[in-house]
């Protein structure tokens, strides 16, 4: 049993201990969430946390404690993951853009302009400081993040949570720089929307 | 502002639909001087689109500063279960 300070151990404190069995303790769910997002499926996460663990452990020589044993494992996990979006690849492309445009009728006009008031973004009063700080709006995001379809969640998680650059996105997820462009703008615009309905407080119109 | 500009500036600026994929793609690669400036005449005559830019770069501040926070507030722990199996696969083989 792991005492209640040490799952509670802040993620930058370098951990003294490296048991495996303790990694479970106070990374796994962690790991688990991580993954979870990026996945989707609750058997694929807790798959990607076990074999996460399993390299870590063949590697721990190699962890010398300069970064914290969180992001040291999070960095592991996040090489699996992307080896699981490079193994299926381009297969959830077509599905993901039909999820799309079923989400975003009726936001433009015929011209291509916003509806106005009726559908155009609207004022959110949002102090980045003070939102930092509201729980709610982590919930509201992480929600708004597991509603974008599977392939543009992912593509978006690692660009802008995990600051991997164009490049590598491309070349880790073999797709063309202008794949990734439509990808990331849809991404932007369904969260944007998601996020001002759900927590900036705009009505839903359409319905 | 007059309208005859407001409707020269409509014109001739392209939609907000064509004007939020460069948005988009303004984060992605810098845009050229040309797309720059349309943009930014486009700008002049609509506040929504104005406003979504913002948003999305207060977006990707946001995130880009506390990528840990997401997973945090995330719902979703392994069982007790997972992590006796976890565990067991981590034992050296006897």
């Amino acid at each position: 049993m792991v005492s209640e300070r040490a799952i509670n151990r802040k993620p930058n404190e370098a951990a003294p201990s490296s048991d495996p069995e303790t990694w479970v303790e106070m990374h796994g769910d962690a790991l688990y969430r991580f993954a979870l997002l990026r996945l989707r499926d609750p058997k694929l996460a807790e798959d990607a946390v076990q074999e996460t663990l399993l390299s870590a452990l063949q590697a721990r020589d190699r962890f010398l404690g300069q970064a914290s044993e969180r992001s040291w494992l999070i960095g592991i996990l996040k090489h699996k993951v992307i080896d699981y979006f490079r193994k299926i690849s381009r297969e959830t492309l077509i599905e993901d853009a039909a999820l799309f445009e079923e989400e975003m009728e009726g936001v433009f006009d015929e011209n291509g302009h916003w509806k106005r008031d009726e559908t155009g973004p609207c004022e959110w009063n949002a102090d980045p400081e003070i939102l930092l700080e509201r729980k709610q709006f982590w919930i509201a995001l992480y929600g708004c993040l597991s509603k974008l379809p599977p392939r543009m969640a992912h593509v978006f998680s690692l660009r802008e949570i995990d600051g991997v650059s164009g490049e590598q996105v491309c070349e880790a997820l073999n797709l063309s720089a202008s794949n990734l462009w439509v990808l990331m703008h849809r991404a932007r615009m369904q969260l944007r929307q998601c996020l001002e309905i759900h927590f900036f407080g705009r009505k839903k119109d359409k319905q | 502002m007059p309208n005859w500009i407001i409707n020269f500036l409509a014109r001739n600026t392209p939609s907000c639909k064509e004007v939020i994929q460069l948005i988009s793609n303004s984060m992605e690669q810098p845009l050229s001087l040309q797309k720059r400036i349309s943009l930014q005449f486009h700008f002049l005559i609509c506040k929504w689109c104005s406003r979504y830019q913002k948003q999305l770069r207060f977006i990707r501040n946001i995130l880009g500063r506390n990528p840990e926070k997401v997973g945090e507030n995330a719902p979703g722990a392994l069982s007790q279960e997972t992590k006796e199996r976890i565990k067991q696969a981590l034992r050296p083989p006897k």
